[in-house]
């Protein structure tokens, strides 16, 4: 229900990374999850695919991986940028 | 050529950074910060009413941040009590964030305070994974949710330091099973006290005072 935040924050993230690894366009980005953190994969995408228009991450896609060990409040990572 | 880069940051670690801060400014104020979260119509304004009703806090000890999307409805309630609130609208948005406390505490004249309460958004599900800057997480639901509410949103409850079940004297009215309740609770969260009440009836509002040891 929060994908919109969730969305905001992981693009600043991959914006700083992709700045820091000369990437100048992100394919991917990999997001691990605990399993109780309510981070739906289909609705953080329709937020990602319009926030994305006219950003270096157009045509890209976030894929939400759960990890059933990251248990608590805030388990939620950004895990790997894949771009060029 | 196309290329991975592993990284490994915290999504909200930005909130929880604004979080941090937030906990030690109180902290250093020696003002306890109690994060109040439960599904709509759980009861959490009307346990506020009780706690300031039942006389555990002297007058301005406790100060109420509400948390609502549109209205100031709870506001006004503290208010009618004579208690200092701050209302933040987050105009549709399911959850607050730690910025937006930080904000309303700057609004907040905090001279001879003990306790501030975020009445948080009624939500089961967003409001939990945001840190607030909470010294205490109290996590309500009541009777008349139904007992399945633990197994069916767990983080609320695994998160919480006091779980409140709220409403208890609608009990007898009800197909509710408190054993099956705290059991479920205990599966997820093996230390939090779990404290009964009926805040309309002012019943285990000191119990709740006790579990959640903010004058101490």
């Amino acid at each position: 229900m929060h994908e919109g935040a969730v969305c905001a924050e992981v693009m600043d993230i991959a914006q700083r990374v992709a700045r820091q690894n000369s990437l100048e366009r992100i394919e991917r980005i990999v997001v691990e999850v605990g399993p109780y953190s309510c981070l739906n994969e289909q609705e953080l995408n329709f937020y990602f695919h319009v926030a994305q228009e006219g950003t270096c991450m157009e045509g890209a896609w976030i894929s939400v991986e759960r990890n059933d060990g990251l248990v608590g409040v805030s388990q939620m990572y950004v895990r790997s940028i894949e771009g060029e | 050529m196309a290329k991975k880069i592993d990284v490994s940051v915290g999504v909200l670690d930005r909130n929880n950074a604004i979080a941090n801060e937030v906990k030690s400014d109180l902290t250093a104020r020696g003002i306890c910060l109690v994060n109040l979260l439960g599904s709509p119509g759980s009861g959490k304004t009307t346990l506020l009413e009780a706690l300031v009703k039942g006389g555990y806090f002297k007058g301005g000890e406790l100060v109420v941040i509400e948390g609502d999307l549109y209205t100031d409805q709870d506001a006004l309630r503290m208010k009618a009590l004579g208690v200092q609130s701050v209302q933040i609208n987050t105009q549709g948005a399911c959850h607050l964030e730690a910025d937006s406390i930080k904000r309303a505490l700057g609004a907040l004249d905090l001279e001879g305070v003990k306790v501030v309460v975020i009445d948080n958004v009624g939500n089961l599900v967003c409001t939990s994974e945001f840190l607030l800057g909470e010294h205490i997480r109290v996590g309500v639901s009541s009777v008349t949710e139904g007992n399945d509410k633990p197994t069916k949103y767990p983080l609320m409850f695994q998160s919480a330091d006091v779980v409140v079940l709220n409403k208890v004297d609608l009990v007898p009215y009800t197909n509710f099973d408190v054993d099956r309740f705290v059991q479920d609770v205990r599966g997820l969260n093996e230390m939090a006290p779990i404290v009964t009440c009926s805040a309309l009836q002012g019943q285990g509002i000191g119990d709740l005072v006790e579990a959640m040891d903010v004058l101490g």
